[in-house]
């Protein structure tokens, strides 16, 4: 075991936090995908309006990498394609039959897993449509299969408000997970499995032998970009992969029952929600769905699905995608207040120490709002406190104000790990966050055109 | 009164909205309406929560931690004012003739300051920036109290045209608009900047001598000890730290620099290196002169290096203007030879300079230009310890 303590982070404590409580939800209606979720990938649809899936039928695959398929988290029949602008391709709604029929893939034991080659693991996971839970460093994509990673990250728990507690997603699931790792150490040579070391008693007691990394620190200690970051001695030999330990659960699922996974953990989090908790329900849910299981309240929220500082605003018509556990559900903040600059401020949420609040614990309300307008940055230097990994975010963004890429790399564009944190703190209120994941988009793009 | 003055600017809206009258003037609405609301605007995409922190509330907390200095820096001038004139030195005369002296002043500095800003903003665009809240309450407090009030005018537009506004307004600018302006004036009007004569309102009397303490330690003859020249004059140590002295208005008091120091350190708004930089680098400086003292300027280089702190302008620059973030180093090991230099070149040019007996300005002014270069170097040193990704 191995201990790690990661410097800089903030360590947010919002109202809404998740208990660990477990309920479980009934069926809903319908399922869907939301294609836009998956990072860098074209669609290309394989299904039409009132065509009939199985539960593991491919709805799509990725047009540059047409090995990547996307496959259907229920059976029914295809109700409607949602598109944006330029015909993006939003969402794939189905309508779930009663009894719905499932798409078979090979099963493997321990004993075929330890005969079989990675190849054709890695063609069962592919075929399987779960392949892209594994994605890679730096960019965030989709891992690429042909490669030999450096080392695979699978973290336990995460600090983002408001994200799954291993406490409920693994609870009763154990045999599952142990298989998984098992699959995952075929994957890689190189495995880190980290969880949080403030709060390590369930992992640690549940997991032995599993786990051998703990981690302390604040959010984002447990996102696998810091933990690269601060592993790393030298330049590494291959890309480094990463994983949720949640996600090791579907693949287990997939290769023990030879079924596309149909269930999944959720954290419903947030104001907006009346008791925050724990739900189990279908992989692919719809937004309505959780926020009914979860008892919401009336009024003008926002439901932002992956974290509050990562996740995407999946609106009430939206789904859950394959990476999202957690749904946050807060308040949209769209008043004005009153000297809203010049109160004590014991509930205001904040990174500094400008206001009272910051001598209580919290847990603090929170809204969407962006409390102050936009202002030149001041080089205060709050964003380069925070920064996990060390970059200076207020230079790196006047580098690339100023198109100078090369200058931004060295910087350490590249060890960014979308955490958002200097966004959020950002008393001038830049998007530094939009500024730093646009500038990593166009530099995966170009690298991809170059290959 | 909420509700009404929320009415007040929801009827007036619509004339500065894209297609209204006053559409230029928007960025003049606006700030005057979020002085009283925070605006309503939320986030488009992740993160999707913001901190409550913002520039208003960031220049807010330094208002706060000026408000010491600048209510004593009133009661001072006033009290020397009525001490030269005969007339009562009590506290409520005291500060009554100083709310005289200093709010004209005051008005003039936000005044004119405040019509370049707008003057610039609207021309831009863009809305108006909170820098200047703190920058016009500075710059007041930095002068001596007779500046004729023109000449005060002139400064403060030199500081924000020619300091800030040319290089695109706040957070661009290199030097700081409070100095510039003051060294513009200082420059311009030494007349009225320098001297014995200028630091009482009213003129000195016989009464009262205008000297201040750095003017008797740059005057002090080679064999002559200066902490008993300061003790002859009334300006002994414990005096220059509370502030009892004359001086600029709101300079004088190391004490209360103190206090505003530990409130910005508290909130964690002004950087607490480049402050203990500045002072280990006057007291190192000081402490290397004493030791080297000989000369025609031996009684000056032997002046014990904690006068240093209290005399002049020193705390009031180090605590509020050497930590400006827009015109010092953004990262903490060049914050920290920053304030060093600083204070070191404010001992260098007390005591080598005697035409200018205080340093303070010009040593901030001199380290600004160094700011970048210092953080060129650090970031070039961090960089190499970069482990490359892939």
């Amino acid at each position: 075991m191995k201990a790690l303590h990661i410097p800089n982070g903030f360590q947010p404590a919002f109202e809404g936090a998740p208990d660990p409580g477990l309920v479980l939800l009934p069926r809903p209606s319908h399922l869907g995908v939301s294609p836009s979720a998956f990072p860098y990938v074209k669609p290309r649809l394989l299904v039409k309006e009132g065509d009939a899936v199985l539960l593991g039928s491919p709805l799509f695959e990725d047009k540059r990498r047409p090995e990547l398929r996307f496959l259907s988290p229920g059976g029914g029949r295809v109700e409607s394609l949602f598109f944006g602008p330029r015909r993006s391709l939003l969402g794939i709604a189905i309508r779930l039959d009663p009894k719905e029929e499932r798409e078979r893939f090979p099963v493997l034991d321990s004993q075929d897993l330890e005969a079989i080659s990675r190849e054709d693991l890695i063609r069962h996971l592919l075929v399987g449509g779960l392949w892209p839970l594994i994605r890679s460093l730096p960019f965030r994509a989709i891992a690429d299969p042909k490669e030999l990673p450096h080392t695979l990250y699978v973290r336990m728990d995460s600090h983002q408000p408001f994200s799954t507690l291993p406490e409920a997603y693994l609870r009763g699931n154990l045999e599952a997970f142990r298989f998984g790792m098992q699959v995952l150490k075929k994957l890689a040579p190189n495995l880190v499995v980290h969880t949080c070391g403030e709060k390590q008693g369930f992992v640690l007691n549940e997991c032995q032998g599993l786990v051998n990394h703990t981690v302390f620190g604040c959010y984002p200690a447990q996102d696998a970009g810091v933990l690269h970051y601060h592993l790393r001695k030298k330049k590494p030999s291959g890309p480094a992969w990463f994983m949720a330990a949640e996600d090791v659960l579907l693949v287990a699922h997939l290769l023990e029952t030879g079924t596309y996974p149909g269930d999944r953990t959720f954290a419903l989090g947030g104001a907006g929600f009346k008791t925050p908790l724990h739900v189990r329900t279908r992989f692919g849910a719809p937004v309505r769905h959780l926020l009914q299981g979860g008892e919401r309240k009336e009024g003008d929220f926002r439901p932002i699905a992956g974290g509050l500082f990562t996740g995407r605003n999946a609106g009430e018509e939206g789904f859950m995608s394959m990476y999202e556990t957690g749904l946050g559900l807060v308040p949209e903040g769209r008043e004005k207040e009153f000297f809203g600059f010049l109160r004590l401020g014991f509930k205001k949420n904040t990174a500094s120490r400008t206001f009272l609040s910051a001598l209580s614990p919290g847990p603090f309300p929170v809204s969407c709002n962006t409390h102050g307008e936009q202002r030149a940055c001041i080089n205060c230097g709050t964003c380069a406190r925070l920064c996990p990994v060390e970059i200076l975010p207020q230079f790196t963004m006047k580098a690339l104000h100023a198109d100078a890429m090369e200058e931004a790399l060295a910087h350490g564009l590249l060890d960014c790990v979308e955490c958002g944190l200097c966004a959020y703190a950002c008393p001038s209120k830049i998007d530094l966050s939009r500024i730093f994941r646009e500038a990593r988009e166009t530099l995966y793009l170009e690298q991809q055109k170059g290959a | 009164m909420q509700r009404r003055i929320r009415k007040f600017f929801d009827t007036h809206r619509p004339k500065f909205e894209k297609d209204g009258r006053f559409h230029a003037w928007h960025g003049l609405f606006e700030a005057f309406e979020t002085i009283f609301f925070l605006p309503d605007s939320t986030t488009a995409k992740a993160p999707h929560i913001r901190d409550s922190l913002d520039l208003k509330r960031f220049m807010s907390i330094v208002i706060l931690a000026l408000l010491p200095v600048t209510l004593f820096g009133i009661y001072n001038t006033g009290y020397y004012a009525n001490l030269a004139a005969g007339t009562s030195t009590d506290l409520f005369p005291a500060f009554l003739r100083g709310l005289l002296i200093f709010v004209p002043l005051l008005v003039v500095s936000y005044g004119v300051g405040f019509f370049w800003e707008a003057l610039f903003a609207v021309r831009r665009g863009h809305g108006i920036s909170e820098g200047f809240l703190v920058s016009g309450l500075l710059y007041p407090l930095i002068l001596p109290p007779d500046l004729p009030l023109w000449q005060a005018a002139i400064g403060i537009s030199f500081g924000v045209v020619i300091g800030k506004e040319i290089f695109g307004g706040t957070g661009r600018n290199i030097l700081n608009p409070a100095l510039t302006a003051r060294a513009f004036v200082f420059f311009a009007y030494p007349g009225q900047m320098s001297g014995d004569a200028v630091w009482i309102s009213g003129g000195a009397t016989d009464a009262v001598s205008g000297a201040t303490a750095l003017a008797i330690s740059s005057q002090a003859e080679a064999g002559t000890r200066i902490p008993a020249l300061l003790d002859q004059a009334g300006l002994g140590f414990f005096e220059l730290l509370v502030g009892r002295t004359p001086g600029c208005i709101g300079e004088t008091s190391a004490l209360l620099c103190l206090v505003g120091a530990i409130l910005l350190i508290l909130t964690g708004i002004a950087s607490w290196r480049i402050m203990v930089g500045g002072v280990l680098g006057l007291l190192a400086t000081g402490f290397l002169l004493n030791q080297l003292a000989s000369g025609r300027l031996e009684a000056a280089m032997a002046l014990p290096a904690h006068y240093h702190l209290v005399m002049g302008g020193f705390a009031f620059g180090i605590v509020f203007m050497a930590t400006d973030p827009v015109t010092a180093p953004g990262t903490e090991a060049a914050r920290w030879l920053y304030g060093f230099f600083i204070g070191g070149l404010t001992v260098l040019i007390r005591v080598f300079n005697p035409a200018y007996p205080e340093g303070t300005m010009l040593a901030i002014l001199f380290m600004n230009l160094f700011a970048p270069l210092l953080d060129h170097f650090v970031i070039q040193a961090r960089l190499r310890k970069r482990v490359p990704h892939v």
